[in-house]
């Protein structure tokens, strides 16, 4: 269980605020910190790992305190456990792959299975100058988990990549997670990443928590009256004749919906979408 | 033969233990700098790129006067016995003092280049700020490491001004080369003083070009 | 889908199903949804909001239009065509845009080209509301 309850004064796009923040984030879970850039979600971050010390409040992780203003704790960063993957990925250029896993790792036999793991046995000698941008991503993730932190620090990972290695990595990410088990905060102002990993979500702006509940709770479009609502997301956009033909996956099924170019303009592979119908049009029977 | 050789070997001497005194204090002391946050702040790095302005022989002339057995420095060492004028450990003591912004700066510049995120990146890593800094930092900033040393080198062979204020020109005690063509020179002498000045050419010459082609493959391999 | 800001002039509630009477640009509007007029904070007599329909559920007509069953009906004139093998895409302009997909051969059949004055028909029960952000 984190447990933060901090004050910080910080800068937004609508000048100085004195953001508070209140969040109790369980063991093992996978939440979000979403909201536009400047809303204080890297600062949230930064506060946890130590890298920036709040005005006031106190964070606590599993019972033990890491910050308390009023009894003068403030334990130092290299003592907090936390993974923290940054959005430049900070690989130490003067290390090859496998150095600066070893680096970083607390069981150096385990630093081929997490080689192994991101895909990286291959390049595991190249330098980080050496490699593309969804390489050094894996290695940076790769790196943070090795020093087998208590919690793991995703600052925007995938923002800097295209969407193709960004939706391979998000499925990766999911399954490290999945496997390891280890609490794990994200950064993003990407609503389908969001949707895709986290099973909480943690809306911010200007260093304001403004919504919290599971991304359906958060996201799903309550502008549009309607009792047929799904969330899906896009498979394929293919133009037919003067419209378009968009494959959806709702749930476990794959559905096909016509759209206009209007629609379909904006949409693209992988994006989610909010499909909805009036009650009227689905007709149903009895299987 | 020897005597012929002495101004060279004296040079490179000074050179030497004057770059390695500097390594060892100016590399911390640049990388305070670069970390730190403070008032007066220009003022410490005005006082250090001082001498890379000031006229040799002003720098010389006020070194003197601290050393010298009526000098603020001079006259509390003279009580142990220890007298840094015309020695070789004046010559040193002046030689650091002159040397110093060739040394700081590049590093101090280097330090300043260098992502925060990469020193962040090894303390969330649960690694210290010692192993940090000689596991990451200073690996990551060898051209400027390098253009450091090379410069503190090659400015203390080079220097005058100063080494003839407050070493004078005693024979292996403080007649460096730049002294000692000096005195060649002034003497008529000059196919000593082109031997002098030839080593000279030749050596600097050469370790700038070794410098740059070191700096260029490193920094091609440095993002 | 069509996305129009339209007046809530009256709405009446028969168990989950509403029926809103709304004005558009000058047309009278009817809406038939299924919802919770009390999950709707915008659903109030006076207030704007959006009505959405698909663009291939809106019928086009010419000429005298006998009796219809259909409430919905914008007196508008075709402003751009696009027409492919099948269907054609007709942008339409009744005092503000929409855009109605028919088969080409419909198209035809009506001798459509921009200019023409056409009654787009709307069914009450494809129409849905929206807030108006």
């Amino acid at each position: 269980m984190i447990e933060i309850d901090v004050v910080k004064r910080i800068k937004t796009a609508s000048g100085e605020v004195d953001m508070h923040v209140k969040v109790d984030i369980e063991k093992g879970g996978f939440c979000s910190l979403f909201g536009k850039s400047g809303a204080g979600k890297t600062t949230i971050m930064r506060l946890l790992a130590g890298l920036t010390e709040p005005d006031d409040g106190v964070i606590r992780i599993d019972g033990k305190t890491w910050y308390d203003k009023k009894n003068k704790i403030n334990v130092p960063v290299n003592k907090r456990k936390c993974g923290f993957v940054f959005q430049d990925y900070a690989l130490f250029p003067n290390m090859t792959v496998r150095r600066n896993i070893e680096y970083a790792s607390v069981n150096k036999s385990n630093v081929d299975m997490l080689i192994d793991m991101v895909g990286m046995h291959e390049l595991k000698d190249r330098k980080p100058a050496n490699l593309s941008g969804g390489q050094r991503q894996r290695v940076a993730l790769a790196r943070a988990l090795a020093a087998e932190p208590a919690i793991l620090l995703l600052d925007e990972p995938f923002a800097a990549l295209d969407a193709d290695m960004r939706d391979t990595l998000q499925n990766e990410l999911k399954i490290i997670h999945n496997k390891l088990g280890v609490t794990t905060i994200l950064v993003s102002h990407d609503k389908g990443e969001v949707f895709k990993l986290a099973n909480k979500v943690y809306a911010m702006d200007d260093g304001v928590i403004t919504k919290i509940g599971t991304p359906e709770e958060v996201f799903t479009d309550s502008t549009i009256s309607g009792k047929f609502k799904f969330t899906g997301r896009v498979l394929k956009v293919e133009r037919a004749d003067c419209l378009y033909v968009l494959t959806l996956s709702i749930g476990t099924e794959v559905g096909h919906v016509v759209a206009t170019h209007s629609e379909a303009r904006d949409i693209s592979i992988g994006d989610r979408v909010l499909v909805y119908t009036k009650a009227f049009n689905p007709s149903v029977k009895k299987i | 033969m020897q005597e012929l050789l002495s101004p060279l070997i004296l040079t490179f001497e000074l050179a030497a233990v004057t770059t390695i005194i500097l390594a060892v204090t100016a590399i911390p002391f640049a990388y305070w700098l670069a970390s730190a946050n403070f008032r007066g702040k220009s003022i410490v790095e005005s006082i250090t790129g001082l001498p890379i302005v000031l006229p040799p022989s002003v720098l010389g002339f006020y070194l003197l006067v601290f050393m010298g057995p009526h000098g603020a420095l001079g006259s509390i060492l003279a009580q142990f016995n220890i007298r840094l004028v015309f020695t070789f450990e004046g010559l040193v003591l002046g030689s650091v003092i002159y040397s110093l912004p060739f040394m700081v700066q590049p590093v101090q510049a280097g330090f300043e280049a260098l992502p925060v995120s990469l020193k962040e990146a090894s303390y969330t890593l649960g690694k210290s700020k010692f192993q940090t800094f000689f596991r990451v930092v200073l690996p990551n900033i060898k051209p400027s490491l390098i253009t450091g040393i090379v410069l503190s080198f090659a400015h203390t062979v080079g220097e005058f001004g100063v080494v003839l204020m407050i070493g004078g020109s005693i024979p292996d005690q403080t007649r460096v080369a730049s002294i000692a063509i000096y005195d060649q020179v002034e003497a008529l002498n000059y196919s000593t003083a082109h031997f002098y000045s030839a080593v000279l050419f030749v050596l600097a010459f050469t370790v700038l070009v070794t410098v740059n082609m070191v700096n260029r493959k490193i920094s091609g391999k440095i993002i | 889908m069509n996305q129009l800001e339209a007046k809530v002039l009256h709405y009446r509630t028969s168990g989950q199903i509403i029926l809103c009477e709304l004005e558009s640009f000058g047309a009278q509007v009817t809406a038939v949804i299924l919802d919770s007029p009390g999950e709707l904070e915008y659903l109030k007599e006076g207030n704007a909001l959006n009505i959405l329909f698909k663009e291939t559920e809106v019928i086009i007509a010419t000429g005298e239009i006998g009796q219809l069953s259909l409430n919905n009906r914008f007196r508008a004139k075709i402003t751009a065509m696009e027409k492919g093998d099948i269907f054609t895409s007709l942008a339409i302009d009744f005092g503000t845009g929409m855009t109605s997909v028919i088969t080409t051969k419909s198209a035809e059949r009506l001798g459509l080209a921009v200019g023409t004055e056409v009654t787009a028909l709307v069914k009450a029960n494809e129409i849905a509301i929206g807030r108006r952000d």
